[in-house]
C-alpha cells in the first residue's frame, strides 16, 4: 500500500516542476493523507466471500430449483427410461439428446443474467457499492455451479450406456452447452433491452431445432469421425466463451443510459 | 465535505442534456429544480457516476468521483425517478438485497431495516410484495433503500412523485433530520418539495444551471411580480390568455379571486402579494406547467 502510494505520489510530484521533490515532502504527505484517511467515518463491510453467501439467497435459491427440475429430468431420460427398449429413442440417438439437454441446462441462466436490465434495476444496482461486473460474476458463478453439477450428473448416467468413449459424451455435452451460452452471452453484451430474455430463449430454441435438423440430414456429423471437429469447436467456444465473460464483465462500466438505454 | 461539478457536459445523439453545469454542493438539503427534460436527470446520473461525462469532472472532496470507485459508491445513496424491482421480491427481501449490495454486514442490516421500516411507515407491509403495493409505499421502499447505508451524499431524483401530502411531509421531516452533515440533492419539479427543506436551490433550464441562490433568496428576486385581485368571473377567460395566472379561486357574488404574475399591475385593485418558489418555477419556466401541490 505504501509502496504503491509513494511511487503515485512520486509521478503526481514530477508533474508539477515548481515543486521540490524531497523524502520528507512525500513522508509528510503520506502522513496528511493517513490522517485524512482515518478522519473520515469508518464503516465496516462486508468481503465479497460474504456477499456471494448472501446472494445464494436471491440469486441460488430459485435458479437450483429450475436445475433441480432438470436433474430429475435427466434421471428421467438418462436412467430409468431404458433408452434400449424403446425403438426411437436407441443409444444412437444419445448424441443429440445430449445436446438438446445441454442447451436447456444452459437455458437455467437465461432469466437470471440479464434481470437488471429487465426489470428496470440496472441504474440502482450500478450506484451500489458492489460494482455490476461484480455482481455478475457472482450471478455466473451461482448459476455455473448448478450447470456443473447437471452436466456431471448427465455425463456419469449416460456413460454406461453408449456405444462411444467417455470423451465424446462429454463433448457432446459440452460442445452444444458452450455454444448456447456464447450465443446468449453475445445477446447479453450487444442488446440493451428488456426483450434480452426472450431473444436469448429464441436462440436457444433455434440451436436445438438445428441440432435435430443436422440429424436428421447430416448424422455424420454426429459420427466418432467428427469428434476431432467436436474437439476443436468446443476448445474454440471455451475461448469465446471467456471472452464473452470479460466483455459482459466490462461492459457495464462504461454503459450508456441514453434515452433509449434502461 | 463537499462535492464539486466541473464544467460537467453530457451530449447524446445531437442532444446536449447537460451544457457546462459547475456547482458546488455543500452540506445540507440542495433542491435541483427545472421542467421535464432540464437535464436534471441527467446530471444526476452523472453526480451517481453511473453516466459517463462527455467532458468536464465531479470531485468528493478534491478527488475524482472515478478515481474514488467503490469508496465513492460506499458513502452514495441513490433514488432513480424509475423505481425497479424483482417481481418475486418482498419490501424485506427487497431491503436484504440491496444491503448486500451496499456491503452491510448482516446484523446492521436487519437492525437499520427495521428502523428505516418504522421511519418510512412500512412495517405493516414488511412481508407483502412490492409489486402489490401502492405507487407512494413503492417510492417509500425506494427511499428506503438510497437510506440503508447510511449515505455522506443522497442523491434523490423526484423522490415524491405518487406520494399524498402527508407522506410527502413526512419525507421532507425525514430528509431534513437526515441532512445533518451530509449533501442531499434532491431533483424535482415539485417545487413545494424543496421550498420548506432546500438551504439551497439550483435552478436548471435546457441543461445548464441558471441560478443558484437560497429559497429566501430565490423568492426575493419575485419581489414586485406578484398580485392577486378579484375579477368578475366572466372575465376571467379573457385575462387567461392575456397574463400568466398562478391561481384561481371562486368567491361569493360572481367573483374570482386571481394570483398572477406580471412586472407591473394589470388587473384593475389589484395588490403586491408575498412570492413563493412556486411563483419563480412559473417565471423562469414560461409555458411549462408546474405541477402544483393539489394536483399530485
Amino acid at each position: 500500500m505504501n509502496k504503491n502510494l509513494r511511487s503515485k505520489l512520486q509521478t503526481e510530484l514530477k508533474n508539477q516542476s515548481d515543486l521540490q521533490i524531497s523524502e520528507q515532502h512525500l513522508i509528510q504527505t503520506m502522513r496528511q493523507a493517513h490522517i485524512a484517511h482515518q478522519s473520515r467515518r469508518q464503516r465496516e463491510r462486508i468481503r465479497y466471500p460474504a456477499f456471494l453467501l448472501r446472494q445464494i439467497r436471491f440469486v441460488g435459491a430459485t435458479v437450483w430449483m429450475f436445475q433441480v427440475f432438470l436433474l430429475l429430468c435427466a434421471f428421467w431420460i438418462f436412467r430409468i427410461a431404458d433408452l434400449g427398449t424403446v425403438s426411437n429413442f436407441a443409444p444412437r440417438h444419445l448424441p443429440v439428446l445430449l445436446g438438446c439437454f445441454a442447451v436447456f441446462i444452459a437455458m437455467t441462466s437465461i432469466p437470471f443474467i440479464g434481470r437488471s436490465i429487465q426489470y428496470g434495476m440496472l441504474e440502482i444496482e450500478m450506484a451500489t457499492r458492489i460494482s455490476i461486473p461484480k455482481l455478475l460474476l457472482t450471478r455466473i458463478f451461482i448459476i455455473c455451479i448448478g450447470n456443473v453439477l447437471l452436466l456431471t450428473v448427465s455425463f456419469l448416467l449416460v456413460r454406461t450406456k453408449a456405444e462411444f468413449g467417455m470423451g465424446s459424451v462429454a463433448l457432446y455435452l459440452l460442445l452444444p452447452y458452450l455454444i448456447a451460452c456464447c450465443g446468449f452471452l453475445f445477446i447479453q453484451t450487444y442488446t440493451h433491452s428488456r426483450y434480452q430474455g426472450f431473444v436469448s430463449t429464441s436462440f436457444c430454441f433455434s440451436l436445438i431445432a438445428l441440432l435435430l435438423v443436422l440429424y436428421k440430414t447430416a448424422p455424420v456429423v454426429y459420427e466418432q469421425t467428427s469428434i476431432g471437429v467436436w474437439g476443436g469447436l468446443c476448445v474454440l467456444c471455451g475461448i469465446i466463451l471467456l471472452i464473452g465473460i470479460y466483455r459482459l464483465l466490462d461492459k457495464p462500466i462504461s454503459l450508456d443510459l441514453s434515452s433509449n438505454g434502461i | 465535505m463537499e462535492l464539486t461539478i466541473q464544467e460537467l457536459t453530457k451530449r447524446f445523439k445531437g442532444k446536449t442534456a447537460v451544457n457546462n453545469v459547475s456547482l458546488t454542493l455543500t452540506t445540507g438539503v440542495w433542491g435541483l429544480l427545472g421542467a421535464n427534460g432540464a437535464g436534471k436527470t441527467t446530471l444526476m446520473r452523472m453526480v451517481a457516476g453511473i453516466l459517463t461525462p462527455t467532458s468536464g469532472k465531479i470531485q468528493y472532496d478534491g478527488i475524482d468521483i472515478k478515481t474514488l470507485g467503490e469508496a465513492y459508491r460506499d458513502i452514495f445513496g441513490y433514488l432513480p425517478q424509475t423505481f425497479g424491482f424483482y417481481p418475486e421480491f418482498t419490501v424485506t427481501d427487497y431491503l436484504q438485497y440491496m444491503a448486500s449490495l451496499k456491503g452491510l454486514p448482516k446484523k446492521e442490516t436487519n437492525q437499520k431495516i427495521d428502523d428505516l421500516l418504522h421511519q418510512l411507515t412500512l412495517t405493516d407491509v414488511r412481508n407483502k410484495h412490492i409489486r402489490k403495493l401502492s405507487g407512494g409505499m413503492q417510492r417509500r421502499v425506494g427511499i428506503a433503500q438510497a437510506l440503508l447505508n447510511d449515505p455522506d451524499i443522497l442523491v434523490l431524483d423526484e423522490p415524491t412523485s405518487g406520494l399524498d401530502p402527508g407522506e410527502r411531509i413526512r419525507f421532507r421531516n425525514i430528509i431534513s433530520e437526515f441532512a445533518q452533515q451530509r449533501i442531499v440533492l434532491i431533483s424535482t419539479h415539485i417545487v413545494s418539495d424543496v421550498e420548506y427543506i432546500a438551504n439551497r436551490n439550483a435552478i436548471m433550464k435546457d441543461g445548464k444551471i441558471i441560478a443558484v441562490e437560497t429559497t429566501d433568496e430565490l423568492v426575493k428576486m419575485m419581489d414586485g411580480k406578484v398580485w392577486q385581485g378579484t375579477i368578475p368571473t366572466e372575465q376571467l377567460h379573457h385575462y387567461e390568455r392575456t397574463i400568466r395566472i398562478v391561481t384561481v379561486r371562486n368567491e361569493d357574488g360572481g367573483s374570482v379571486s386571481v394570483r398572477y404574475l406580471s412586472e407591473n399591475q394589470i388587473l384593475p385593485n389589484s395588490q403586491p402579494t408575498v412570492p413563493r418558489l412556486e411563483d419563480l418555477y412559473l417565471w423562469l419556466f414560461r409555458g411549462e406547467e408546474a405541477v402544483k401541490e393539489e394536483e399530485v
